[in-house]
C-alpha cells in the first residue's frame, strides 16, 4: 500500500514526473497522429478505390474478354454474385467545348449494371440534394432549379440525353476535375467559374485509335457526346482523367462490338465474333472478396472451356479490387507500416525518458529507501514503489497521448489551416508571449538573478520573433496552407482516428515505461540501508 | 538454530548482542569499527551508549536494527538469533520489533504527519491487508501525535514543523507499531536543550510505561538519564555502568 502512496505523492509533489508523462504523451500522440493520418489517406484511397471496381476485375489486356454478357449471364446464376457488369476502358483525346484538347481515360459502362456494382448514380455531381454528393453551405448547386438538376441525374443515369425532336445522343459523364469550368474551393466542393458548368448543350469529342487486333493499319474514330453530368469518385486521380460513355459507342471506338469472323483473305467465315469488353466487374454478395475471386476464377474458366474461348494464362486475370489496386495502394500501405515502425521507436524514448528520471528520482529518494528498509520494508516493495510510479507516468502519459492524438487527428484541418494561414490573433498572443519575456527580463535584471533574465530572453525570442514572422507572412500574402484542398488528393485531410493503432501505442508506452522503470527500482531494492540513512 | 540460539539468561532480556565485529573497507584500507561488542538489553531498560564520534555506537546500533550484518557474532531477538531468521521474519523484526528513531528524523516530505506515522503500518502489512487494518492503525497514529502534543497537525507537511515536532513525529513513527525496543540515534543532536529536554521527556515518559530504549549519545547528560550506560572507545565496550 504504501508503494502505491509514494508513488503518488511523489507524482502530485514533484515537476519532472509531470515532464515525464508529457513526453510519453508526446511521444503517443506523435505515432496516434502519423498512424491515423496515414490510415485515413489509405481508408479514403481504398474506399474511392472500391468505389470504382466492385470487388472483383476480371481482364484480358487490350483484346479483352469475349462475350462479357453471355458470361454474366452464366455468373448471375451463382448466389455469390449480386452483380456483374462490362466494362471497355481505353484512352482517348477529349476536345471540350471551349476548345480544349486533352488525354482522358474512357470507361464504356453499361450504367445501370455499372451502377448496382460501384454506386456509380451516387457519384454524379449535378443531381438534387441529398441523392448524390455532399453539398457545403454555399454551393452553387443551391442556385439552379431542381428539375433541372432532376434533368440532368436522369441524363448522367442513362448517360444519354434526348433531344427536343426525340433523337437519343449518347452521352458522356466527366470527372469534375477534367473540366477547366471547376475550380475546387477551400472548402473541397467545387464552385463553377464564372457561373459555367460543364452539362452544356455543345458537344465534346473523343478520338482514339482502336488498338491492332486483326494486323489492319488502326483508324482514328471520333464521337460526339453530349456532356450530360459529372462525377466525383472522392479520389482527385480519377476525377482528373476517367469519362463514362455508354458501352455502345465505347465498343465502336476500340473495335469490340460484335463482327462476323474473316478468314486470313478477309472473307467471312460464317461465324459471329461476338463483342467484347476491357474487363468484368462483380459485385459479390457480402462474403470474403477472396472467395468471390475465386468462385468467379472457376465459374470463368468452366464457361470459357465450354464455349470455346481460349483462355491467355499471361494476360487473364482475376482479382480482388484490392489485388487490382495493389500498385496504388501498397505503397501507401508499405508507407504507412514503415512510419508505424519507424515511429515506433518512440517507446525506446519512453523508456529511456522514465529510466533517467527514475534513475535521478531514485539518487534523491535514496534517504527514504533508507527509513522505509529500516521500518520493514521488503526489497520488493522498493522495487515496486518505481514499479508502481513508471506504470502511473506510462498510463496517464498513455491516456493524456491518446487524447492529445484525438484531439489533433479530429481537429487536423483547422490545425492545418492555423499552420498554413494563422489568424491574426496568433501575432497578438505571441506579441503578449514577447511582453511577459521583457517582463521577467526586467525584473532578473532588477533582482540580479540569471534565471528570469534567461527566461525573459527565451520568451522574447518566441514571441517577437514568430510574432514578427506571421505577421510578415500574413502583410505579404505568403500563407501557404500545407493540405491545400484545391490541388490535393483528397478534398479534406483525413481525420479518422486509428483506435487500433491509439490502443496498441498506448498499451507500448505504458510497457515500455514500466520498462524504463526496471532498473532504477532493482538499483533502489539494492540500496544499502546504512548508506541511505547516511545520504545528503 | 539450536547451537546458534542465544543464551537468554533471563526471560527479560529483550536484545542481546555477542561478540560482534563489524570492518568496513575504504578502498584498500580496512576500518575496523566493532571489535568484539556483547550487550544485553533488558525489557523495559534504558541503555545509553556513550561515546565519541567514530566509537562504532552507531554502527551497533545499526547491527541491533538488522539494517547491517555483524562480520562476527551474533544478535537476538528474544532468543531467536537474527542471522538464522528467514528474510521475511527479519523484515518482520524491524517492522514490529523494532522502533528507529534518527538524529535527523528522516521523515518523508511528500506525505503529511498522519501518513508518516501510519507509513510504518502500511510497510508491515500487503495491500489487501492494509484495508481492514486501516482504521485501526490510524487510531494508533492519532493516539500517539495526540499524546505527543501534534493533534493538531495531522495534515501539515515535514517542513511545515520545527525540529522538535518532526523529531515527535518521527517519535510516533517508530512506536505506532508498538515495538519491543526503541533505537534512538542522538535523537536531540539536531536540537537546542530546551527542545531536546522536551523530546527526552517524552521519551522517559514512554520508558516509564515499560518501552525498552538503546539510545545512542555522545552527550554524558543524556547519558545520565539512562537506567544504564555503556561506553564505546574505538568499537569495544569499556565500560558499563548501572544507575542506582
Amino acid at each position: 500500500m504504501y508503494a502505491l502512496l509514494l508513488a503518488f505523492r511523489y507524482l502530485r509533489t514533484r515537476l519532472i514526473p509531470l515532464v515525464a508523462i508529457g513526453a510519453v504523451g508526446l511521444c503517443v500522440a506523435l505515432v496516434v497522429v502519423v498512424v491515423s493520418i496515414m490510415s485515413g489517406f489509405l481508408y479514403q484511397m481504398e474506399k474511392a478505390g472500391k468505389t470504382l471496381i466492385g470487388d472483383v476485375v476480371i481482364t484480358n489486356g487490350l483484346r479483352g474478354l469475349p462475350d462479357p454478357e453471355g458470361f454474366i449471364a452464366e455468373l448471375k446464376q451463382n448466389e455469390a454474385i449480386a452483380a456483374a457488369t462490362p466494362v471497355v476502358d481505353t484512352f482517348a483525346t477529349i476536345r471540350m467545348p471551349y476548345d480544349e484538347v486533352r488525354g482522358v481515360q474512357v470507361w464504356g459502362i453499361e450504367p445501370d449494371s455499372f451502377d448496382q456494382v460501384t454506386g456509380f448514380a451516387k457519384s454524379l455531381h449535378w443531381v438534387p440534394e441529398g441523392s448524390g454528393t455532399d453539398w457545403s453551405e454555399e454551393d452553387f448547386r443551391r442556385d439552379l432549379p431542381p428539375e433541372l438538376l432532376l434533368g440532368l441525374e436522369e441524363e448522367g443515369r442513362a448517360l444519354a440525353r434526348v433531344e427536343s425532336d426525340g433523337t437519343v445522343r449518347p452521352g458522356i459523364c466527366l470527372g469534375l476535375e477534367i473540366s477547366m469550368g471547376n475550380k475546387r474551393n477551400d472548402e473541397g466542393t467545387y464552385d463553377p467559374i464564372n457561373r459555367w458548368f460543364m452539362p452544356v448543350q455543345e458537344p465534346v469529342v473523343l478520338t482514339t485509335i482502336p488498338p491492332d487486333t486483326l494486323n489492319t493499319t488502326p483508324e482514328p474514330v471520333s464521337i460526339a457526346f453530349a456532356p450530360v453530368n459529372e462525377f466525383s469518385s472522392g479520389l482527385i486521380l480519377i476525377d482528373k482523367e476517367r469519362v463514362f460513355v455508354p458501352l455502345a459507342e465505347a465498343r465502336r471506338m476500340t473495335n469490340m462490338t460484335m463482327a462476323e469472323e474473316v478468314d486470313e483473305e478477309g472473307l467471312p467465315t460464317g461465324k459471329v465474333v461476338p463483342a467484347r469488353s476491357s474487363k468484368i466487374l462483380v459485385l459479390g454478395d457480402g462474403r470474403p472478396e477472396a472467395q468471390v475471386r475465386d468462385i468467379v476464377d472457376a465459374v470463368y474458366r468452366k464457361w470459357a472451356e465450354r464455349e470455346g474461348h481460349a483462355i491467355n494464362p499471361m494476360i487473364f486475370r482475376v482479382q480482388t479490387w484490392r489485388e487490382n489496386q495493389a500498385s496504388f495502394l501498397q505503397p501507401v500501405e508499405n508507407e504507412r507500416e514503415l512510419m508505424r515502425t519507424l515511429f515506433s521507436l518512440v517507446y525506446l524514448v519512453c523508456a529511456g525518458l522514465v529510466l533517467a528520471i527514475f534513475n535521478a528520482i531514485v539518487t534523491e529518494k535514496t534517504r527514504d529507501i533508507g527509513v522505509l528498509r529500516a521500518l520493514g520494508a521488503t526489497r520488493p516493495g522498493i522495487a515496486m514503489i518505481f514499479v508502481q510510479y513508471g506504470l502511473v507516468i506510462g498510463i496517464l502519459g498513455a491516456i493524456l497521448g491518446v487524447l492529445l492524438g484525438w484531439a489533433v487527428v479530429h481537429n487536423i484541418a483547422l490545425i492545418n489551416q492555423a499552420i498554413g494561414d494563422p489568424p491574426m490573433t496568433t501575432v497578438f498572443v505571441l506579441g503578449a508571449v514577447g511582453l511577459i519575456g521583457l517582463w521577467r527580463f526586467a525584473s532578473g535584471f532588477h533582482s540580479g538573478f540569471l534565471a528570469p533574465r534567461v527566461l525573459g530572453t527565451a520568451l522574447m525570442l518566441v514571441g517577437f520573433g514568430f510574432g514578427v514572422a506571421i505577421w510578415y507572412i500574413k502583410a505579404n500574402g505568403l500563407s501557404r496552407v500545407i493540405w491545400d484542398p484545391a490541388v490535393y488528393y483528397f478534398a479534406k485531410p483525413p481525420n479518422r482516428m486509428d483506435w487500433w493503432t491509439a490502443l496498441s501505442t498506448a498499451i507500448g508506452a505504458v510497457v515500455f515505461s514500466v520498462v524504463g522503470a526496471v532498473f532504477p527500482a532493482a538499483r533502489a531494492a539494492d540500496v544499502d540501508p546504512v548508506e541511505a540513512l547516511r545520504h545528503d | 538454530m539450536t547451537e546458534a540460539r542465544m543464551d537468554s539468561t533471563a526471560a527479560t532480556t529483550v536484545l542481546q548482542a555477542a561478540g560482534l565485529h563489524r570492518t568496513y573497507r575504504m578502498g584498500r584500507v580496512e576500518v575496523p569499527v566493532l571489535r568484539g561488542v556483547d550487550l544485553q538489553v533488558q525489557e523495559g531498560e534504558w541503555l545509553c551508549v556513550l561515546g565519541s564520534s567514530g566509537s562504532g555506537k552507531s554502527t551497533l546500533l545499526h547491527q541491533l536494527g538488522d539494517l547491517d550484518r555483524p562480520d562476527r557474532g551474533h544478535i537476538a531477538w528474544r532468543g531467536r538469533v537474527l542471522s538464522e531468521m528467514r528474510r521475511r521474519e527479519r523484515e518482520t523484526y524491524r517492522n514490529r520489533a523494532i522502533g528507529f528513531v534518527f538524529q535527523s528524523y528522516h521523515l518523508m516530505p511528500e506525505l503529511n504527519v498522519l501518513e508518516n506515522v501510519m507509513v510504518a503500518s502500511m510497510v508491515g502489512h500487503d495491500p489487501f491487508a492494509w484495508g481492514s487494518m486501516r482504521a485501526e492503525a490510524s487510531a494508533r497514529a492519532e493516539e500517539l501525535l495526540d499524546a505527543f502534543g501534534l493533534g493538531h497537525r495531522f495534515e501539515h507537511r515535514p517542513a511545515e514543523l520545527s525540529g522538535g515536532e518532526r523529531q515527535r513525529v518521527a517519535m510516533a513513527r517508530a512506536l505506532v507499531n508498538g515495538p519491543d525496543v526503541v533505537l534512538a540515534d542522538e535523537p536531540t543532536g539536531n536540537l537546542d536543550t530546551k527542545t531536546g529536554d522536551g523530546i527526552l521527556d517524552v521519551l522517559a515518559e514512554r520508558h516509564r510505561l515499560g518501552l525498552s530504549m538503546v539510545m545512542v549519545t555522545h552527550d554524558p547528560a543524556i547519558a545520565a538519564r539512562a537506567d544504564r550506560v555503556v561506553k564505546m572507545v574505538d568499537g569495544v565496550v569499556v565500560e558499563d555502568t548501572t544507575s542506582t
